[in-house]
């Protein structure tokens, strides 16, 4: 028995001394620290709260080249320019062939395996509206340095917010205003989508709050703060924004002008007692032809550079290549594309610079729909067989034509975009010279060579160096320019048709008219023409012409300015150059040269996936959150 | 007493090294084999002698003799002859011997003989269950078994693919049959979760996340538990299922020494024929041409071509170069591979001490047609050497306690090109394999010289003529569609190697306490386990370097080669070394109880407590689990059984409160045979088992993310939790100054704080309800059927939520699971075995196991896309992994010009039927698509379900018949599945692919010649490009069912009385052969039904010989 009793004494101690590893079961189950925070850790101390509203920053968008390889659409859409990636399988294919849709929009593409590219916006936009939402929302209590600081955060996180609203609103049309923050368990019955100018007033007031705050500065005051906020950010986001609130395609009926103009005339003065004014001096008049194009062609932040007034918002992203590649022409070495070209409607809009007058009738430039030719306005001076020559300098800062003269690197060598080997088609040509082509011809496939029959300048700088990316020109998301031709559009529809032409003229002053070739308007009809002929020129490559020609429509119409583009196919008889007008695209004038001009294309669709959700989820129907004409 | 001691120092150190166990088990086995020669002693008064046979008429080597009630014994030899001197007045021999009835014989003569009988009966025949066993007939779950024979029938050296169709209720699908990577997907009674469906896999007891690298000459059982109550002890890991494996162990009495050599030999179970050159080059053109396009190849070019159509080529040597008819199958690879696989081990024991040891070693050699290593200096050969070794021992120490210690270890090495192709292994090396086109010429240059004039340009020189040498011989030939880079000879033989050696080592210690001192019946368990895992892969990978060759260079009147790369060398290695390693700790403690009263009340229990520690990657957080299990079973005489099983586990996984769960599980059975109504049927043979069992119960499932890759896994662990954390700021570092700027702390700061994840704390682990019906019965003696009904509703799923709008700002890496899923799952396994025994030398038997499952998703959080869609829902209602796609219209109305091809013959029939496709518009020769909700446009909304579910079949099948005639022995196995569909719309399969692949489907292509000719066809035009019949539809997606002839083996036993003259126990030489022949219902013999993709290394036809001996 005592053996017995030794036994169990031995097995039981041999099986609590295995259960003692199961004692302090609960605490066993905690996590072991991995360096994840909570949200109110987050906001605890003022480091943390700046790296939460850092990642605000996060989606921002590169613009310019920064489009899925390379191709800026927005530019490639507009009537103003033309994709050489045509001819390749990528997106701009899809979007010219109009086989867009709701869940193959190539502007949703989302390709964080790919690099960095612009795209996805229907997410990213989101996502940073979420994150501001939630910096809005606890920033009252967040800790901070300073109450400055709070108090400068808060009004930049709401400069921000509407402007990541207003890239929405201008994609998109009407949108819900969430300004609260989401979480898994949020209900989204009866979520409703606001008219685009009731969400663009929202994105007004917004700003104009910011404008109050005693601590956001005007301009930046420091290098390293590029990408920061300013008042000026603020200021241009409203005159965007009111300007497109009163616009056809998102004022849904409302007379919203006067508003426009209110707000407008607002910040255009606020802008200019603050500093702010046109560029127009020009530095370097070896390199540069004149003000316009140096403005483009050099790097500055919003008070970055002290001789650069006119810069409101300037984009720091280098994109790590150069536009002589990625915009080139093939006489650069370094030339991977041709990019983006412009197109011949582009070029015809260039005035003549002694008569200050456009080449042809503004109000009906083309013979017809193919836009075959031009309506020559007779009092121009304009002639078709010399089509180059004083032009509106604009023109020379932006456009590398047949005979424009180029810096390889080779001073001075002669861009030759003419092309005798064959015709526009594709069919041998007539015109038998001695040599084959021009150096720049047309070429039907390949990337580095136009399709259109010029190339394009603008932000090049001069001194073309591979090595030299920094001091190339970059994006200006806003600048005082484009904020003078918003008050001169809302003059204009307003009936203040001096005031309107006045602003044109300051312009057009810059660029190089002089003041005895002033635009004068009869009336509002004329004025309306020479703001939007301004616009176009003015603005050029700049993203504004996508964004101006859908919003001076309705939804149901075609955007009838991109549905026939043009080239201009060059012959050479001897020494005389032919001109000929050509439709671009594969169907050679049989059909529109972009089916992305359809009625549709003006609004992006809601992604599939996201319409079904919320037409479920909030009870109205996937249609409810369909933009029209997407299905 | 050494032992002990040895035992003891091995249990305080469970992690010395290997090799110091090996030699201390195998310095045991030999000191035991020593010890267990008899030595006979005894009186002389009288002399018994006979022999001892069993019931096969074979000799009893080894049985004790013993004269009851004295110390008197002796042993029979090895021809079952024993000798006695008795001592005692009226002598009664007692026979023992293990595993056979004890036979008591008064001495009546001096010879007695004696036959002695098996003491395994149908009674007493036991499984293996969760944490112990149960005898059979006890057995109220669902749990299927088959023995360590079965297992070796197969020649697969990995043991989850020797397992197909063997296991009714167990689904197993070989992806690839690449040497050491042919992991197989497993399934037990389907799917009922869009989670990890991988049953849970337990070796001795202990989890193992695989089971591919146990020698399946270790195992002596593996049991499936297929139902709540036999899996509701393993909680919150059981759901879907558990395999257990049971190793071998020594048993008292035997010292047996087995060996077994296998040489096998393999071959591409399926591999696609390529065109030869004259076709491809007008297939090619035809492509092209059906687009608009230019042709690819001038008829002077196909004239060449053509002269290999029955010719020998062209005749000028550098024409025949150039213009070739290339066979990169034959290029790429062999005929055949070579696979052996060998096994020695050992077992026996005493009382004290009962010991397992077994070596094992597996070869696997690559299908690839290699450069050999003296060229290349590396060997880019696919194969596998695998190396086994376990060492199990078994130590009683007295009446109340003994020990197990179990050790083993693997060690596997593969090699491989290291083909840096996309993917990262060879995938890509096999689709550009696959893809090449047999007009290019190579693969390797012939070196250049004036008659065969084979030169490189050098491009123009100052004098303006054109500079040029001789090509070097042996260089890699480049196809000028493609990159260097994306040429297969160059990456299978001249991109280096890649070899991964994965060693893993397992402990297991275990004491054994039996307490009938505190009351009868009582044990008690503890144990300990161990398992590290080491990986490491050595990369030697290098550039290499080729020529692009040029047909029509300018400058030049005949083709020329260009350089490419940096240098007309390969470059040197260069050699990169990862590491991974993780380990797993287990604890158990356990303690049962086994009683019966009164011969009628048979009651069981247990209760387990353990937990797991483990760390799958080097540096993560551990991963925890925490449990207690619980089992009470109650039978009355044998014929009322009732059994309840509890699990109770925690896991970090998730929040306080929400950890713990109860899974309880209730079963009853009632075994009818044994009711003494049933006596006379019972006796007369006619129903010896009829049992009906009937179980309900809870089983839980946690995991999350199972199949993503460990570091997604890591970062979507504690779920429950809010994760914001501080991330690397890329974006804009291309100027090295971030976007804020000044925002950050540094100015240029590095990091900012992001949302990770959003904490969900309701977060719970997904329940499974399973019911379970079964009939269990045994008819004539010799024919036993099962037949089980499941029902499973799967609740809790564990699913990204897929309503939560992009509006709310939440992407799905930031959204955490959430309990929405509901799953349904229903089916039934039916298995029966009958053996026939004609005589003691002739027996057959046919055993056959069928299953079906069928899953239906209620709940997966689902948007409803809209009434205008044909299918608004498309997981909902149907099965996990439904297929989806376009119907081809092959309906006949004149009017909207469908003739019941299915094809667009004529401009005219796309014009009368007037349907907008997205996309690709369709041109003739492509298929006409049902417009399914008749809006005119051919989109998403018009897709459909067809066929059956891509995860997995419905119906499993497989049958064995075999038997043994004379020392002959033959098994035929049959496997199938059905109800399964599979969407083959992979590269390869579509025309535009890489540089063009012309499958024996466009054999039947629809083109305008075809079509004028009234010819068959099947397939849409072809074409370079994506048309809209290149996308999911009813012609891509096909029946993917099969019937497979898995193995045929034959073998002969050489006699015993021949073995034993040269002093073995067992002789037996067999020859098998596995995945014979395949018939199946895919439109094309490309590929196997089960194989991944085309880029998968596909399954293996093995043919083997081989030889086993025991001793």
């Amino acid at each position: 028995m005592k053996k017995h009793l030794i036994n169990i004494i031995i097995s039981i101690s041999a099986i609590c001394g295995s259960g003692m590893v199961f004692t302090s079961c609960e605490d066993d189950l905690n996590v072991t620290p991995d360096g994840r925070m909570t949200d109110e850790a987050v906001f605890s101390t003022p480091e943390n709260t700046k790296d939460y509203f850092a990642s605000a920053f996060a989606h921002i968008p590169f613009k310019i080249f920064k489009y899925y390889f390379f191709d800026n659409f927005l530019i490639d859409m507009s009537d103003e320019g033309w994709s050489t990636a045509d001819y390749q399988p990528l997106i701009i294919n899809d979007i010219y062939a109009g086989n867009c849709n709701t869940t193959k929009h190539r502007f949703e593409w989302d390709d964080t395996g790919q690099g960095k590219w612009d795209g996805g916006y229907w997410q990213r936009y989101w996502a940073m509206i979420r994150v501001l939402n939630n910096c809005l929302k606890r920033f009252p209590t967040a800790a901070f340095e300073s109450e400055s600081e709070r108090e400068l955060c808060t009004a930049e996180a709401r400069v921000l917010r509407a402007f990541y609203y207003l890239q929405m609103v201008k994609f998109y049309g009407d949108l819900p205003i969430i300004t609260d923050v989401y979480g898994i368990n949020t209900d989204y019955a009866g979520l409703e989508r606001k008219p685009a100018y009731e969400v663009l007033q929202h994105i007004v007031e917004e700003c104009e709050m910011a404008l109050d705050s005693p601590n956001l500065p005007w301009t930046l005051t420091s290098i390293q703060m590029k990408n920061r906020m300013t008042k000026g950010i603020a200021c241009a986001i409203i005159s965007q924004a009111s300007l497109f609130a009163a616009s056809p395609l998102f004022c849904h009926d409302q007379n919203l002008w006067q508003y426009a103009y209110d707000k407008n005339k607002k910040v255009f003065d606020l802008l200019v007692a603050n500093g702010y004014e046109l560029y127009d001096h020009l530095n370097d008049p070896k390199s540069y032809q004149n003000a316009y194009q140096e403005y483009f062609a050099s790097r500055s932040y919003s008070g970055s550079k002290a001789d650069d007034k006119e810069t409101i918002w300037g984009s720091p992203m280098n994109h790590g290549v150069n536009h002589s590649a990625i915009n080139g022409v093939p006489l650069f070495t370094n030339s991977h594309q041709a990019g983006c070209v412009p197109t011949q409607e582009l070029v015809d809009a260039f005035d003549m610079l002694t008569t200050g007058e456009p080449i042809y009738d503004l109000a009906n430039p083309y013979v017809d729909e193919k836009h075959s030719d031009i309506n020559i306005n007779p009092k121009s001076g304009y002639d078709p067989a010399n089509p180059y020559t004083g032009r509106d300098p604009r023109f020379y800062a932006c456009i590398y034509y047949n005979g424009s003269k180029i810096n390889t690197g080779v001073l001075n060598k002669t861009v030759e975009t003419w092309n005798n080997e064959m015709s526009w088609n594709g069919e041998a040509c007539n015109y038998k010279a001695s040599s084959a082509s021009g150096n720049c011809k047309v070429d039907q496939t390949a990337q580095r060579y136009t399709r259109t029959g010029y190339y394009n300048r603008k932000y090049h700088t001069f001194k073309v160096q591979p090595g030299q990316v920094k001091d190339e020109g970059n994006w200006k998301y806003y600048r005082l320019g484009e904020i003078y031709l918003n008050l001169a559009e809302c003059a204009v529809e307003t009936n203040r048709i001096d005031e309107a032409m006045n602003l044109v003229n300051v312009i057009r002053h810059r660029a190089g008219f002089d003041p005895s070739v002033d635009k004068v308007a009869a009336g509002q009809v004329e004025a309306r023409l020479i703001v939007r002929h301004e616009r176009q020129v003015e603005l050029a490559f700049e993203e504004h012409r996508y964004f101006d020609c859908r919003r001076w429509g309705v939804v149901t119409e075609d955007i009838k300015e991109e549905k026939y583009n043009t080239g201009m196919w060059i012959h050479k008889d001897g020494t005389k150059y032919v001109y000929v007008r050509f439709p671009l695209g594969k169907g050679m004038g049989n059909g529109p040269s972009k089916y992305s001009s359809e009625a549709k294309y003006r609004l992006v669709p809601i992604p599939l996936k996201e319409s079904n959700t919320l037409g479920s989820l909030t009870g109205f129907g996937a249609d409810y959150w369909q933009n029209p004409g997407w299905e | 007493m050494s032992d002990v001691a040895n035992f003891a120092t091995n249990l305080k150190q469970p992690i010395m090294s290997y090799h110091q166990k090996l030699l201390i088990a195998l310095s045991m086995a030999i000191m035991l084999c020593l010890v267990s020669i008899p030595a006979a002693w005894g009186a002389d008064i009288h002399k018994v002698s006979g022999t001892v046979i069993d019931d096969q008429g074979e000799p009893v080597i080894g049985a004790a003799v013993r004269e009851v009630n004295t110390k008197n014994a002796t042993v029979t030899d090895i021809d079952g002859m024993y000798t006695l001197k008795l001592t005692s007045a009226k002598p009664v021999l007692e026979f023992t011997f293990v595993g056979m009835k004890p036979i008591s014989v008064p001495v009546t003569s001096a010879t007695i003989n004696v036959t002695m009988e098996s003491a395994i009966t149908d009674l007493d025949e036991v499984v293996v269950v969760a944490y112990g066993q149960q005898k059979k007939v006890t057995v109220t779950g669902s749990v299927a078994a088959i023995g360590a024979n079965d297992i070796k029938k197969s020649s697969e050296p990995n043991l989850a693919a020797a397992l197909s169709g063997k296991l009714p209720g167990l689904t197993t699908m070989q992806q690839s049959g690449a040497p050491g990577e042919d992991d197989v997907k497993m399934f037990l009674r389907g799917a009922a979760t869009m989670n990890g469906t991988s049953p849970l896999i337990l070796v001795d007891g202990i989890p193992r996340s695989s089971m591919s690298e146990i020698d399946p000459n270790e195992v002596q059982s593996i049991s499936i538990l297929k139902d709540a109550s036999s899996t509701a002890v393993f909680g919150v890991r059981g759901a879907n299922g558990v395999i257990l494996i049971t190793t071998r162990r020594g048993e008292e009495g035997k010292v047996n020494v087995h060996g077994q050599v296998t040489y096998s030999m393999q071959k591409f179970n399926y591999w696609p024929d390529q065109r030869h050159s004259w076709e491809y080059a007008r297939m090619a053109n035809e492509a092209s041409r059906s687009n608009g396009g230019a042709d690819l190849y001038t008829p002077e070019e196909i004239a060449l071509y053509d002269m290999w159509n029955g010719g020998n080529g062209p005749t000028d040597p550098s024409l025949r170069y150039w213009y070739p008819d290339t066979n990169w199958g034959d290029i790429y690879l062999k005929d055949h591979s070579d696979m052996v696989q060998a096994n020695v081990n050992i077992s026996g024991g005493t009382k004290k001490l009962r010991y397992f040891a077994s070596a094992g070693y597996v070869y696997q050699g690559g299908m690839y047609n290699t450069e050999p290593k003296s060229f290349l200096g590396y060997d880019p050969q696919s194969k596998m050497n695998r190396y086994n070794i376990r060492t199990n021992l078994d130590y009683t120490f007295n009446n109340w306690l003994s020990a197990s210690f179990d050790v083993s270890s693997s060690i596997k090495k593969t090699n491989q090109a290291a083909a840096n192709m996309s993917g990262g292994d060879t995938a890509g090396l096999r689709w550009s394999a696959l893809t090449s086109k047999p007009t290019v010429p190579g693969p390797l240059t012939i070196e250049g010289n004036e008659s065969n004039g084979f030169i490189v340009n050098e491009g123009p020189r100052e004098d303006g003529t054109m500079g040029w040498h001789y090509v070097k011989g042996g260089k890699l030939v480049q196809d000028p569609e493609l990159t260097l880079a994306q040429m297969a000879y160059g990456q299978l033989n001249r991109s280096g190697y890649k070899l991964l050696v994965e060693a893993s080592a397992n402990a297991i210690a275990t004491l054994n306490f039996n307490l009938d001192g505190i009351t009868k019946g009582l044990s008690a368990r503890a144990l300990v386990s161990f398992e590290t895992y080491s990986q490491e892969l050595t990369m030697g990978s290098r550039q290499f370097s080729g020529y692009l060759y040029n047909l029509h260079p300018g400058g030049f009147d005949k083709p020329v080669f260009l350089m490419q790369g940096d240098s007309e060398d390969d470059d040197q290695l260069s050699l990169a070394r990862a590491d991974v390693s993780r380990w797993f700790m287990n604890f158990q403690a356990q303690v049962n109880y086994n009683r019966s009263f009164n011969d009628v009340h048979n009651v069981t229990g247990m209760v387990l407590f353990q937990r797991d520690d483990k760390e799958n990657i080097l540096g993560s957080i551990p991963y925890r689990m925490i449990g207690v299990a619980g089992r009470f079973t109650y039978n009355y005489d044998s014929r009322y059984l009732a059994e309840v099983n509890i699990g109770y586990n925690g896991s970090e996984q998730f929040a306080p409160g929400h950890r713990f769960g109860l899974f309880p599980a209730f079963s009853l059975g009632w075994v009818i045979s044994n009711e003494k109504f049933m006596q006379g049927l019972h006796d007369s043979g006619t129903i010896t088992n009829l049992k009906l069992r009937a179980s309900v119960g809870k089983v839980g499932n946690d995991e999350l993310y199972a199949g993503a890759d460990e570091a997604t896994r890591q970062k979507h662990r504690f779920l429950y939790l809010d994760n914001n954390s501080v991330v690397p700021y890329y974006y804009h570092a291309e100027e090295g100054v971030m976007i804020p700027g000044s925002l950050t702390s540094s100015g240029n700061g590095i990091g900012v704080i992001k949302e990770q994840l959003i904490g969900n704390d309701d977060i719970h682990w997904e329940t499974a309800w399973k019911q379970n019906y079964a009939i269990d019965m045994t008819l004539f003696r010799n024919l036993d059927i099962t037949f089980d009904y499941f029902r499973e509703n799967r609740s809790g799923i564990l699913i990204s939520r897929n309503t939560i709008p992009l509006l709310g700002g939440l992407n799905s890496t930031q959204l955490p699971r959430s309990n929405f899923g509901k799953v349904k799952n229903s089916g039934f396994e039916v298995s029966a075995r009958y053996t026939y025994a004609v005589n003691k030398d002739m027996q057959f038997f046919a055993s056959g196991n069928f299953a079906y499952n069928k899953n239906t998703v209620i709940d997966a959080d689902e948007v409803y896309r809209g009434d205008d869609y044909a299918y608004p829902l498309r997981s909902e209602g149907f099965s996990i992994g439904q297929n989806f796609g376009y119907l081809i219209d092959r309906s006949v109305n004149p009017e909207l010009g469908l003739d019941g091809t299915g094809f667009y013959n004529t401009e005219e029939q796309i014009k009368l039927r007037g349907l907008e496709y997205v996309g690709a518009q369709p041109k003739c020769g492509d298929f006409v698509y049902q417009d399914l909700n008749g809006d005119g446009i051919i989109n998403e909304k018009d897709q459909a379900p067809i066929g059956y579910s891509s995860l997995l079949p419905r119906i499993t099948y497989g049958l064995t018949i075999g038997g043994d005639l004379y020392g002959f022995d033959f098994s035929v196995m049959l496997q199938g599945v059905g109800k399964y569909t599979r969407y083959f719309g992979s590269p390869v399969m579509f025309e535009n692919y890489g540089t063009y692949f012309f499958s024996d489907m466009c054999d039947n292509r629809w083109s305008p010649e075809r079509y004028a000719a009234g010819e068959e066809i099947t397939h849409p035009r072809l074409s370079l490009q994506e048309t809209s019949s290149h996308t999911a539809n009813d012609y891509y997606t096909m029946d993917a069912s099969y019937i497979r002839l898995k193995n045929i083996t034959v073998g002969y036993t050489l006699p015993k009385s021949v073995t034993r003259k040269i002093g073995m126990s067992g002789v037996r030489f067999y020859i098998s052969a596995d995945n014979v022949h395949t018939w199946n219902n895919l439109r094309t013999k490309m590929i196997d039904p089960e194989q991944n993709d085309f880029s998968s290394y596909p399954l293996m036809k093995t043919y083997s010989a081989g030889v086993s001996i025991d001793i």
